[in-house]
């Protein structure tokens, strides 16, 4: 299912609560910031800081 | 200071135990209403549902016109939130996230609520301070738990004479119930601090059937399962105390399971 994308506004990094940007293919959000990526999972975004990985290791 | 990774492996703990909770939803259903009433919900409002569960409250937001988001620690409920919101035709923001670390920008938020949710957060005032923070200025924050002198609170006493005690650092779920708990812990970052209690009820043919029901669907009820598969005297004196205790609040086939709502506006 695509991702909301009116609500994704309302969405931010767990860590930093700064933005998270939507990976182009939708299957991550990513905080620059921080260097993590959040996976989306069926349509729901996993934002458990300790699950998200780290962003140099992502796909591109 | 409470170690963190004490804190992360009781929640990695209660976000396993609740896998089971799906069944109980016919019962937090009529409840989701009540919260969603209480909160004042309109249409147009940014909603977000903390520790939505199978997301009975969040729907019933979304079709009341809100725009809304509900996160939770369990995916298992989450996969059924997704499915309740596909049924009821209204698009909903799911997360998987953490009430102690909320994926949201400071002020995203209308109105917070949680029903029976956050106050499983190990630490009141940092679920409590993350539910604010996401809160508008004005926007209402209204939320159900369970007080520790009624049914579940007894109930959760009960699992905690036959369970481990819980890490240091970790707030027993039903201080949430009590007003003056909430008061305090609200302290002066909201105003309009109200109250009003509420009943869920339970359908059952015996105490045996709650007991049974429980042990299938609750974090506590299968722990303690569990925990005492391999000592039957222990687990027939648990029984037997929660029988007495369900019998106190069994009439007519009906479990009365009193609640508090609490609701106040962040100044």
């Amino acid at each position: 299912m695509p991702i909301d994308k009116e609500l994704l506004d309302i969405v931010a990094c767990p860590k930093c609560h700064g933005p998270v940007a939507l990976a182009d293919d939708e299957s991550e959000f990513r905080c620059a910031a921080c260097r993590l990526a959040f996976a989306i999972d069926d349509g729901i975004p996993n934002f458990l800081i300790d699950e998200a990985k780290p962003l140099a290791n992502a796909k591109p | 200071m409470v170690q963190q990774d004490v804190l992360e492996t009781f929640k990695a703990t209660q976000r396993v135990g609740w896998a089971f909770f799906a069944p109980l939803e016919n019962l937090t259903t009529p409840t989701a209403a009540n919260l969603v009433r209480f909160a004042g919900v309109r249409a147009g409002q940014t909603v977000l549902d903390v520790g939505c569960g199978t997301g009975v409250v969040a729907v019933t937001a979304a079709r009341k016109g809100a725009r809304v988001a509900g996160l939770d620690l369990t995916p298992e409920l989450l996969e059924r939130a997704h499915e309740n919101s596909r049924i009821a035709g209204v698009e909903i923001a799911w997360r998987e996230g953490d009430a102690e670390k909320l994926p949201f920008g400071d002020a995203a938020f209308d109105v917070v609520v949680s029903q029976f949710g956050h106050m499983f957060a190990p630490r009141p005032e940092v679920a409590l301070g993350e539910m604010l923070r996401v809160l508008k200025p004005g926007g209402t924050i209204a939320f159900s738990t369970w007080p520790p002198d009624h049914f579940m609170g007894q109930m959760f006493a009960l699992f905690g004479r036959y369970l481990p005690a819980p890490p240091p650092g970790v707030t027993p779920p039903p201080l949430w119930g009590k007003e003056e708990n909430v008061r305090a812990w609200c302290g002066g970052a909201v105003k309009d601090l109200s109250f009003e209690r509420g009943v869920m009820l339970f359908p059952a043919l015996s105490p045996g059937h709650h007991r049974e029901s429980t042990e299938r669907t609750t974090a506590g009820g299968r722990k303690v399962v569990e925990l005492l598969a391999s000592d039957r005297d222990r687990m027939a004196a648990f029984r037997t105390e929660y029988h007495e205790l369900v019998a106190k609040y069994l009439e007519d086939n009906v479990v009365r399971q009193e609640y508090l709502m609490s609701r106040a506006t962040k100044v």
